[in-house]
């Protein structure tokens, strides 16, 4: 019995070091220093108590660099590579709606990252590489963070909360991202692969606080793509207020609202105009309006503006409370 | 073991072992089994958790929006949920409750955790979502652990992981973890690796930092409450009861929460240790049957009890040990501050042991038929005291309707000291604010010189300042017991050296050092200038012979500095002893907290004789702070800065 005791010891420290595999470097390290030799160090216009430095990472063995569209880029940076190059950057690309710019430097044979076409998974690790706070300088590589991603949400649906034209989905990340010259740093998945872009500091105006968040790599890929190649992209209009006459009102409606003498008044319904689409729709005074469509509606202002983004010929959905309970309405025009 | 079976067998082992070494990478690596892990631990319980909105709130003023969204979580088949208080409406329309399908129903607060800060919702519509389980999991500090929340927008899961790094935080109540949590996360669940619910995820700060309690989302220090404690309370809520902490009413000499020694030095009246007959002297020597050193322990065992359960203290008293069974309060009666009308002081008796001595009586003082100028105060209310912050604190807290015994040794012609003793009744503290001031508070000593302007300079501080003080040259004489008055600018109010001009007569008068600080910033007061108030009057002190019972903050205006002033004055106790404003300074977005009498501070409201305290007074006046509206001019104010140390 002891004698088989032994031998499965010693198998088992002879097996030892095929456990650890080729594990002269842990993995986590070698992911960390490819990131890092990819991550470069931008630094361009400042002014007014703003840092003038972010982050970017390169996207192609040909100096294309990806990183926020930003006013640290309203003059033509200055890239530090990890090996501690300072070269001259030129703006080759920019698309603001995904906040993403593209920088290119001339060098070849440069360190790379690979992007993703998928999105994360929620609790998935990830490392952020960054020049947060502008802690590296010349050859010193950019600093890290260990995280997972916290949530896989969209900035859409609460339009009107975020001060950015980037209405898709996002990643929050279980880290500190958020930090000064952060931007444009790159966010990568367990085996080194580029799963997002660290985006420009951003507050969620409903709660109050910073959001640490990122753009995916699956949203900026097409656009990277054709940008490197040289190819001119079609970009989708943005929505925003509508001439007076084309866009809905309360008058529309035939809504009339409490008295707004409130800072920020709620929504009150007051009265609603007979034969009015609101009255066919069966709004009732007294109604609180909690939403239009999937936007919330706080106060009366922002119903204000949010009907002057609605073509006066499309219906409205209203979600209103009345006493204790929740009701949905649709006003057809 | 030689056998052809013995061979077959090891053959499998060999073959096992290179079958297991042979496929490690990343996929199995720790990382990866860790987010496996900790996706399935939030599928456990995100099922429980809904999305709370709020509709039509006013604003208090921290960087967390009051109407933030946050999250709760059903406990039950009933429609009930728990939250935290973040959602208590002040004057908020509605809070809704959102579930994954979006469908909404409105929830009404139908009990609350004061202790806590919890509230217990009832839904008025099924929402079907499944309550969380309580089972009472073990907890092992340095546990991985997961916050889980809700995304406002959509819904989506929110996760963040970190360590359980205490428990019994904030006084007993609350677990702590490295999470990274904001608004998101507040109301929602922590759970441990295997799903199993932890705790409820609160927004809090301890109460010493005196900030709002969201002020530290995000910081890697956030706090939930167990759900061991929730399973005792749950009932209760549910059937709509309040829950409250149980208080017991007792008062350690100083707010120093480090000295080691469990003395009491007063206990309030009409609170549960007044009652139970606990008196000033005693010595605690345990509580709930745990062993305890100093005040700081007893309030970290008092913190976790709720109103009204009964807990067995033991005292010393001399020789004796007593028991003592306390039925914790829910609120104990606010403080009426009371006051003899006299002033002491301390001398070293004929054995050398240090004695109190009564200095001087105001012109309206309660005792003045009875006890003397140069009387030694031996005991009051049946105990010793030989120092004055006991005596004060015991002065302080009397009873206002029972009469207080006092004992003295008077002088008398031949010499001897003998003793007296005297039955006496105390009258607020806001009535013996005299004019004149008697003798023993009155400025003496000095040259007389007019007192100079110097710049404030500290090197670790940005703020701008100037002091009007005595000159100080080998020789001088200052005279003893300055006062100290701290005023803060409003921003933009010009250089502190011309606002301290008005000032150098009355200050030279009064004997009172008047130092005038603005803001870092020319446009505003930042919260995080709190501290530095305090620590211009620690440098001062060290220049100049500071009475320290004679410090008042106050402002220049009822600008932002009256706002700061109020938020350092209530926000930082034992610091100053008096606070003055303007009856119409706005009071700061500050957790209000009430009056310690170890550290108790004074107010005076800067007002016309005939004006009424402004409403905003009545909230401390209950909250135990004596106040005062007195005159606009400085002749007042130096006056009342000079009243401090009467007892």
């Amino acid at each position: 019995m002891f004698y088989q005791w032994r031998m499965i010891a010693i198998l088992f420290c002879v097996s030892l070091p095929v456990i650890n595999g080729d594990a002269a470097e842990p993995e986590l390290g070698s992911i960390v220093r490819k990131t890092q030799a990819a991550a470069v160090k931008i630094y361009g216009a400042g002014g007014a108590g703003m840092e003038a430095y972010q982050s970017g990472f390169l996207v192609s063995p040909d100096g294309h660099i990806a990183t926020v569209w930003s006013y640290v880029l309203d003059v033509e940076p200055v890239v530090v590579l990890d090996d501690g190059r300072r070269l001259d950057g030129v703006i080759v690309g920019f698309e603001p709606e995904l906040e993403l710019a593209i920088i290119k430097v001339d060098a070849d044979e440069l360190p790379y990252l690979a992007l993703s076409e998928t999105m994360p998974e929620i609790a998935d690790p990830v490392l952020a590489v960054s020049n947060l706070f502008g802690i590296a300088t010349g050859n010193e590589p950019a600093s890290v963070m260990q995280g997972m991603v916290a949530a896989v949400t969209s900035l859409d649906a609460r339009r009107g909360t975020f001060k950015t034209p980037y209405s898709g989905p996002v990643m929050v990340l279980d880290l500190i991202a958020n930090n000064p010259g952060a931007a444009g740093g790159v966010v990568v998945d367990a085996n080194g692969v580029a799963v997002g872009m660290l985006g420009k500091e951003l507050r969620d105006a409903s709660a109050g606080v910073w959001l640490n968040y990122a753009l995916p790599a699956a949203k900026l890929r097409p656009a990277i793509a054709d940008i490197v190649a040289g190819r001119t992209r079609e970009t989708k209009p943005m929505t925003n207020e509508l001439p007076i006459g084309k866009s809905h009102s309360l008058v529309t409606l035939g809504l009339g609202l409490v008295p707004d003498v409130l800072e920020l008044t709620p929504a009150f319904v007051d009265h609603v105009l007979a034969k009015s689409p609101a009255a066919t729709a069966d709004v009732r005074p007294d109604d609180l309006i909690l939403m239009v469509g999937n936007t919330r509606i706080d106060n009366q202002r922002t119903l204000m503006t949010l009907l002057r983004s609605l073509d006066r010929r499309d219906a409205v959905m209203l979600t209103v409370q009345r006493e204790s309970r929740i009701v949905s309405i649709k006003i057809q025009p | 073991m030689h056998s052809r079976n013995g061979w077959t067998f090891w053959a499998l082992v060999i073959l096992a072992f290179m079958a297991s070494t042979g496929g490690v990478d990343a996929d199995d690596d720790l990382r990866a089994l860790r987010a496996v892990a900790i996706r399935s631990a939030a599928k456990q319980v995100e099922s429980s958790i809904v999305r709370v909105e709020k509709f039509g709130v006013i604003e208090s003023g921290g960087e967390v929006s009051d109407d933030a969204p946050t999250v709760a979580i059903a406990i039950d088949n009933q429609r009930h949920f728990i939250a935290s208080s973040l959602v208590t409406a002040d004057q908020s329309a509605s809070i809704v409750l959102v579930d994954q399908e979006d469908r909404r129903s409105t929830a009404k607060i139908i009990a609350t955790d004061h202790h806590r800060q919890l509230v217990l919702l009832e839904a008025a519509e099924e929402l079907n979502v499944p309550p969380v389980t309580f089972s009472d999991p073990t907890l092992q500090i340095g546990q991985t652990v997961v916050a889980v929340g809700r995304i406002a927008g959509d819904g989506s899961v929110a996760l963040s992981s970190g360590v359980l790094s205490a428990e019994d935080r904030l006084w007993g109540i609350a677990l702590q973890t490295d999470a990274r949590v904001s608004s998101v996360f507040y109301g929602g669940a922590l759970v441990n690796l295997r799903g199993e619910f932890l705790g409820v995820i609160v927004p809090a700060v301890p109460d010493d930092m005196g900030e709002q309690a969201t002020a530290w989302y995000d910081a890697g220090v956030a706090f939930a409450i167990p759900a061991s404690a929730i399973a005792k309370t749950i009932d209760a809520m549910v059937k709509g009861e309040d829950i409250r902490q149980g208080l017991v009413g007792i008062v350690s000499k100083s707010n120093d929460p480090y000295v080691e020694s469990t003395e009491i030095a007063a206990v309030k009246p009409r609170s549960p240790a007044a009652r139970a007959g606990i008196e000033p002297g005693d010595t605690v020597l345990s509580v709930d049957g745990q062993a305890v050193r100093s005040h700081r322990e007893i309030k970290q065992i008092l913190g976790a009890m709720d109103a009204p359960r009964s807990v067995v203290i033991e005292l010393k008293r001399g020789d004796e040990t007593l028991r003592k069974d306390i039925t914790l309060a829910e609120s104990i009666p606010p403080l009426r501050p009371q006051s003899l009308g006299i002033t002491v002081g301390s001398i070293a008796g004929d054995d050398g042991v240090r004695q109190l001595v009564v200095t001087g009586l105001t012109n309206n003082s309660p005792v003045a038929n009875v006890i003397n100028v140069d009387d030694v105060i031996t005991a009051i209310g049946g105990s010793p005291v030989d120092d004055i912050k006991s005596f004060r604190q015991i002065v302080y807290l009397a009873d206002p309707d029972e009469p207080l015994s006092i004992s003295l040794a008077r002088g008398s012609e031949n010499g001897e000291r003998e003793a007296v003793d005297v039955n006496v009744k105390t009258i607020d503290l806001v009535d013996t604010f005299v004019d004149p001031l008697p003798e023993s508070l009155r400025y003496v000593g000095g040259d007389n010189d007019m007192w100079e302007i110097t710049e404030l300079s500290l090197t670790d501080i940005a703020n701008k300042g100037a002091v009007v003080a005595p000159k100080i040259e080998p020789g001088s004489d200052v005279g003893k017991g300055l006062g100290l008055l701290v005023l803060l600018a409003d921003p933009g109010s010009g250089p502190a050296e011309k606002l301290a001009e008005p000032w150098r007569e009355h200050a030279t008068k009064h004997g009172v050092v008047v130092c005038i600080i603005a803001p870092a910033d020319p446009e505003r007061w930042q919260a995080d200038e709190v501290d530095v108030a305090a620590r211009v009057v620690a440098s001062i002190a060290k220049r100049y012979p500071i009475d320290d019972s004679m410090v008042v903050i106050g402002s220049l205006d009822k600008g932002a500095g009256a706002s700061m002033a109020i938020a350092v004055g209530i926000g930082r106790p034992g610091k100053f002893a008096g606070l003055a404003v303007a009856g119409d300074a706005r009071p700061p977005a500050i957790r209000l907290r009430e009056n310690d009498p170890s550290a108790p501070l004074q107010m005076l409201i800067r007002m016309a004789a005939d004006a009424e305290l402004p409403p905003w007074t009545t909230v401390l006046e209950k909250a135990g702070f004596p106040i005062i509206g007195a005159g606009d001019d400085p002749e007042t104010l130096m006056r009342w800065v000079r009243s401090m140390p009467r007892i």
